[in-house]
């Protein structure tokens, strides 16, 4: 019998806890079954995930004009089978690669506009997912009315912020251009770790409540599951035409539970998830490579919850002498 | 009364060699070395330590018992344990077994809180009746006694010093070739049971025990 063959996986992102949570899942499950390589703006010796790589590349930032042909070099150069991108200008640049029935790029039948929060809501709203009121014009509200802003482009609520109307007027034209003003939800924010297989139809939707945030990251969380948003979950994915697994962030809005932010890929929270048995990861390197896949996701029941704890970890990256 | 079989964990259950390989790997680069895990893990597999396998490769022995401690104070860190997942087709072999038989692990580790951790998570205590931990130091011993006090029929487990514990506590073994040591050893161990799979060591010992 011949082993099957040694995949090379190539994840972007590296220093993100996103790459370094699909790295320790794929590294778990497939071992010495694939060749995982890692790239990253800094250098090797300040990326966690290099750890596990078995190979890294120093890159250009995605938005830089040469990334896309330092891309295409390790594509070629490592022979990659499977690449994962997953900032937004990583994504961006996998779009526009040449297509090739040899290499998996993870992304969904969508196209890159949906990284657009303003395209993204009445996408959504197509798919019959419920999104936050959208503020179009600034006349007609009072100066003291509050509104929630954020980036068109932005992630992991960077930049996002309530302002008073009187605030929003007085920003400058292109910060209002670029942003999108929205009604405020209310807490707690959700996170959806969504599983879907555009072949199959098969899916799977875990909730996750930040209970406690540091800096950004998420120390604290509630898991448990959702009938309603799971089927907010199942739209996203069969409009996208999903295959494996991405996170959106539902709140409370006026009239229910409505998306607030969607992304074309998994977390670095994802890992959480993951942690209380549910690994949307796992399942998605498998769904994409033709493996089965179902025992990485099990249904959670509608009166499961647990509750995950997250603590820092400290990696020696390197010692001198 | 149904029958009672004990099952180790790291190597009969859930997978030892990505943890091991990934962090020994981890810790070789933060010194500036690139070392090739898998002439490492064979040697492993073959009775070597950590730091006899690294000397066998070619590190220096001052390096490898370096990297060999700070191999042990980190292995059971709930980051690198992250890294084990079950071997394959144990849930089914679990279901087979629960439905002849009840089921208990017996492991040893350094840390009991995040061994009932790990196969909580690892979806394993749907199938066990108990976990039980035992300290790396006295594994063979306390393991027999463990074995006795509970009455198990037989025990399955991946290492000599498994078979050790089975010995100690008259009680039949076998032993899978799945985890930290290889077929080849193991017979040379003078194990003679060595199964390449949890499935039939099951089946040979709940046979055993009705023939």
């Amino acid at each position: 019998m011949t082993s099957p063959k040694k995949r090379n996986v190539l994840i972007g992102g590296g220093g993100t806890g996103t790459a370094f949570a699909i790295a320790t899942r794929l590294k778990a499950i497939w071992h010495d079954r694939l060749r995982l390589i890692i790239t990253d703006i800094f250098d090797r010796d300040l990326v966690t995930t290099s750890l596990l790589a078995d190979a890294f590349h120093k890159v250009p930032r995605a938005d830089d004009p040469n990334f896309a042909q330092v891309l295409e070099r390790i594509l070629d150069e490592e022979a990659i089978d499977i690449y994962i991108p997953l900032l937004n200008a990583e994504i961006r640049a996998a779009w526009a690669l040449p297509k090739s029935q040899k290499l998996d790029i993870w992304l969904a039948g969508f196209g890159p506009e949906l990284l657009d929060k303003a395209v993204a809501d009445p996408w959504l709203l197509a798919q019959g997912v419920r999104v936050p009121r959208q503020l179009s014009y600034l006349q007609g509200q009072t100066d003291d009315e509050t509104w929630f802003v954020k980036p068109r482009d932005g992630f992991g609520s960077r930049d996002a912020r309530v302002l008073t109307m009187a605030e929003i007027r007085a920003l400058d034209e292109d910060m209002r251009t670029e942003s999108i003003i929205q009604e405020i939800c209310e807490t707690p924010e959700i996170t959806i770790d969504s599983f879907y297989d555009a072949e199959t139809g098969f899916t799977r939707a875990y909730c996750r409540e930040r209970l406690e945030t540091k800096a950004g990251v998420c120390t604290k969380a509630r898991v448990f599951f959702d009938p309603e948003l799971a089927e907010f979950a199942a739209k996203i994915g069969a409009g996208l035409g999903q295959r494996g697994a991405i996170c959106f962030q539902a709140m409370r809005a006026k009239e229910g539970w409505s998306v607030t932010d969607l992304n074309l890929r998994s977390g670095a929270g994802t890992a959480l998830t993951v942690a209380a048995g549910y690994d949307v990861l796992a399942a998605s390197y498998a769904c994409r490579t033709g493996e089965s896949y179902k025992h990485f996701v099990p249904e959670i029941a509608l009166d499961s919850e647990f509750l995950v704890t997250r603590q820092y970890s400290e990696f020696v990256m390197r010692r001198r002498p | 009364m149904r029958p009672l079989l004990a099952l180790d964990l790291d190597g009969t259950l859930i997978t030892v060699a990505q943890k091991q390989t990934n962090l020994l790997r981890a810790l070789a680069r933060a010194r500036g070395l690139d070392l090739d895990p898998g002439p490492i893990w064979l040697l492993k597999r073959d009775g070597a330590s950590t730091k006899s396998a690294l000397v066998g490769t070619g590190v220096p022995m001052d390096l490898a018992r370096a990297l060999s401690r700070a191999w042990v104070a980190a292995v059971e860190t709930p980051y690198w344990q992250s890294l084990d997942s079950l071997l394959p087709r144990v849930e089914e072999c679990l279901t087979h077994l629960k439905s002849q038989a009840d089921c208990v692990i017996i492991s040893a580790r350094q840390n009991a809180s995040f061994l009932h951790q790990q196969v909580r998570r690892l979806g394993l205590s749907d199938y066990v009746s108990a976990v039980y931990q035992v300290h790396p130091n006295c594994a063979s011993v306390a393991k027999a006694e463990i074995l006795s006090q509970i009455g198990a029929v037989g025990f399955i487990g991946d290492t000599e010093s498994d078979a050790k514990a089975a010995e100690l506590a008259n009680v039949p073994f076998a032993a899978v070739s799945t985890g930290q040591r290889s077929e080849a050893f193991l017979r040379a161990a003078g194990i003679v049971e060595v199964h390449a799979n949890l499935y039939t060591a099951i089946n040979f010992l709940l046979h055993q025990r009705y023939s």
